[in-house]
């Protein structure tokens, strides 16, 4: 009877930090985490990824950012971006004449909607206002949007915040920490596996970068792809890694990873888009 | 001649009842594979379904058709269990995932 008390009280102790820690404690100890991890490296260095933990691919990547792969991206962003819709208004008609404060609004909490939006789902959100049929989510047309933003809002500090009177946020949150604490897939990673508890580790030939600063430089420029390629393209691609089936991009899934992940970045730069391995 | 086509008439009859008989491995094979299917259905409903099930069930219909029976009920048991492995895995995650949060 005894141990079965002792043993509740341990389990009710174990659990109950998710229930009693707020966003900002989960802050707190993500960043905690990485600075324990790595002493040597500044907490501003990790929206270069991998290339904050690995020094010999920073010298090789920042010789890639001087002639940047997504810079034609960005002029094609920035085309699309005024080529009015066949109603004659552009996206400034959606997004406002100010295009440097976009990125940072992204992703938040829609109170009317009650769900998390992010920027590309804002984009078809936009072309649909708009009597324009919707892009597809991972690469092409919408990536190239995303990086133009991205481009113009460089410097702005991620501050994703969650409406303390909303349950439902706070529910979309969670969820999303859920889902990057967990297990999945037929090799049995979660997210934090490889991008906290082995963050600098060698998988093959690559180096695994840390969770801290992921949302901050996408959409990116993947060798891997040649291509341009959205944030949520890159969450399918690493649940397909661990042989997890992927998530529709935009689904209710990847959104609220995506607020999780963006709200543990709160107070880092936002520096994309970014050129990747 | 009659008789003689009579014969071949019961005989194809009992050839064709045989192969939807429970026991044979037609049948045991269309058997394993809906079981398989069932699984990964389940396993996309609890979202841990992993890739390599459906290719699984994929591969094993391919051999169904061919009459490979044999081959079809082995991977159509293994994704059979990948299924279950697959809704184990949410169900031990579900309790699991606050482990790994950093205090």
């Amino acid at each position: 009877m005894i141990r079965t008390i002792v043993l509740t009280v341990i389990a009710s102790f174990g659990f109950s930090h998710s229930t009693l820690a707020t966003p900002e404690d989960d802050r707190a100890a993500f960043t905690n985490f990485f600075s324990n991890r790595f002493s040597n490296v500044e907490t501003a260095e990790y929206i270069n990824g991998v290339y904050a933990l690995d020094a010999a691919q920073r010298e090789q990547w920042q010789e890639i950012e001087e002639f940047p792969p997504y810079e034609l991206d960005i002029d094609e962003g920035e085309a699309l971006y005024q080529i009015p819709f066949a109603n004659g208004k552009t996206y400034s008609s959606c997004f406002g004449s100010d295009t440097s404060s976009i990125r940072g609004k992204y992703p938040n909490w829609d109170a009317k909607k009650e769900m998390v939006v992010t920027l590309e789902l804002d984009i078809n959100n936009c072309r649909a206002a708009n009597g324009e049929k919707p892009l597809k989510y991972k690469k092409g047309k919408i990536a190239q949007l995303s990086a133009y933003i991205a481009m113009q809002g460089r410097g702005n500090l991620i501050a994703v915040s969650i409406p303390s009177n909303s349950p439902k946020a706070m529910t979309a949150y969670e969820n999303g920490k859920e889902f990057f604490y967990s297990k999945r897939g037929q090799l049995n990673f979660s997210c934090a596996d490889c991008h906290m508890y082995n963050a600098g580790n060698s998988v093959r030939a690559d180096k695994l970068s840390g969770a801290l600063g992921h949302t901050s430089h996408f959409p990116v420029y993947r060798s891997k792809w040649g291509e341009l390629g959205t944030l949520q393209r890159r969450f399918g691609g690493c649940n397909k890694n661990v042989r997890a089936k992927p998530f529709a991009s935009q689904g209710e899934e990847y959104r609220n990873l995506e607020y999780f992940l963006a709200y543990m970045n709160n107070g880092l730069e936002l520096n994309g888009p970014g050129a990747r391995k | 001649m009659k008789i003689i086509k009579s014969i071949i008439l019961l005989s194809t009859i009992a050839l064709s009842a045989g192969c939807v008989s429970a026991s044979s491995p037609e049948a045991k094979a269309v058997a394993a594979c809906g079981a398989a299917e069932t699984s990964r259905k389940a396993a996309a409903q609890v979202k841990m379904e992993w890739t390599t099930t459906a290719k699984l069930i994929k591969k094993a219909n391919t051999s169904l058709q061919a009459g490979d029976f044999e081959s079809a009920i082995k991977m159509c048991n293994k994704a059979e269990f990948e299924g279950s492995a697959s809704i184990k895995q949410a169900s031990i995650e579900s309790n699991l995932w606050q482990s790994r949060i950093p205090r």
